[in-house]
């Protein structure tokens, strides 16, 4: 593989996992991270043209997040092949670590291709968005560089080892793609089904109020976080997170229900 | 907690995106919380 060919590689496969196609890009940077620091290009370079990569498509995601909103949410899900990406686990982890969580949402399955656009439409200003977001993607590409700059020698031996097998290694890498490809299929098809719930952004819940739908309004906010705003959306029922459990019953089970906290 | 609704079997339980802090950057009214209601959550 000669040097351009190295960054190319390593750009594009930066770029696709961040767009939110399902490409494995860290083991990918290790590896050219490896080939670099066996004498095919340098190995600062493909460090700096994986994180650029990432950035630029975060970039993308969060401009997008911020002119559309919730509809990119949809079509995230549509994309992604992760379902983990759709949880609003990772939602509620974006809310309540907020842009800190930009710095390690690489790393963490389904945080990496929401946390951009979730940025964009909470109208994170693009300043602040571009200082977390590059350390974010920095940390990430450093992380798999290092490995492959450190490990260049047995990262060399499995590649060596794997073209050795010939057509078989190629089959095997090939068919070991497909299923991962394929399982994640599924994995997003079987979340499809267990839940249709997008999240309903406050102009949708304002709206239907107004048409008097018969929507159940439930605030989830501590009673310390009601001490330091003391208002709430008219009508809600207010229900403390630690009383979940023993409380849920009050919520009418026919109705159509909408929560939110701070 | 959206998701414990769903398995006790509401049908429709979502969560509101940017919580009440987005509600309160649209501008929408918002009624004050009682304290008796309050008391009742804690």
């Amino acid at each position: 593989m000669s040097s351009l060919l190295n960054y190319l590689f390593v750009f594009s496969a930066s770029l696709a996992e961040n767009i939110g196609l399902p490409v494995p890009a860290w083991p990918l940077i290790v590896i050219s991270a490896a080939t670099a620091a066996d004498g095919e290009g340098s190995v600062m370079l493909v460090f700096i043209l994986a994180a650029l990569a990432a950035a630029a498509a975060d970039y993308g995601w969060y401009r997008f997040g911020r002119r559309r909103g919730s509809k990119v949410l949809r079509l995230l899900c549509s994309i992604s092949l992760n379902p983990d990406s759709c949880v609003r686990n990772t939602q509620a982890t974006f809310e309540h670590y907020g842009l800190k969580s930009l710095l390690v949402s690489k790393f963490v399955p389904g945080l990496n291709t929401i946390a951009p656009p979730m940025a964009g439409m909470l109208k994170t200003p693009s300043g602040k968005f571009l200082l977390f977001d590059s350390v974010g993607a920095m940390l990430w590409s450093a992380s798999a560089v290092l490995v492959g700059f450190t490990w260049h020698r047995e990262v060399d031996r499995i590649l060596a080892a794997v073209s050795h097998l010939g057509r078989g290694g190629l089959l095997l890498a090939a068919s070991l793609v497909a299923g991962f490809v394929a399982f994640k299929y599924y994995q997003r098809r079987r979340y499809y089904a267990t839940l249709r719930a997008a999240r309903l952004s406050p102009e949708e819940v304002h709206t239907m109020l107004q048409q008097g739908t018969g929507l159940v309004i439930v605030d989830l906010r501590s009673r310390s976080s009601l001490k330091v705003a003391p208002t709430k959306v008219p009508g809600a029922l207010l229900i403390a997170p630690e009383e979940f459990e023993q409380r849920y019953k009050v919520i009418p089970r026919e109705r159509e229900v909408v929560m939110y906290c701070t | 907690m959206a998701r414990l609704l769903h398995d006790k079997g509401y049908a429709s339980v979502r969560p509101m995106l940017g919580g009440l802090d987005a509600w309160l950057e649209a501008g929408f009214p918002v009624e004050a919380v009682v304290l008796e209601e309050a008391a009742a959550a804690s």
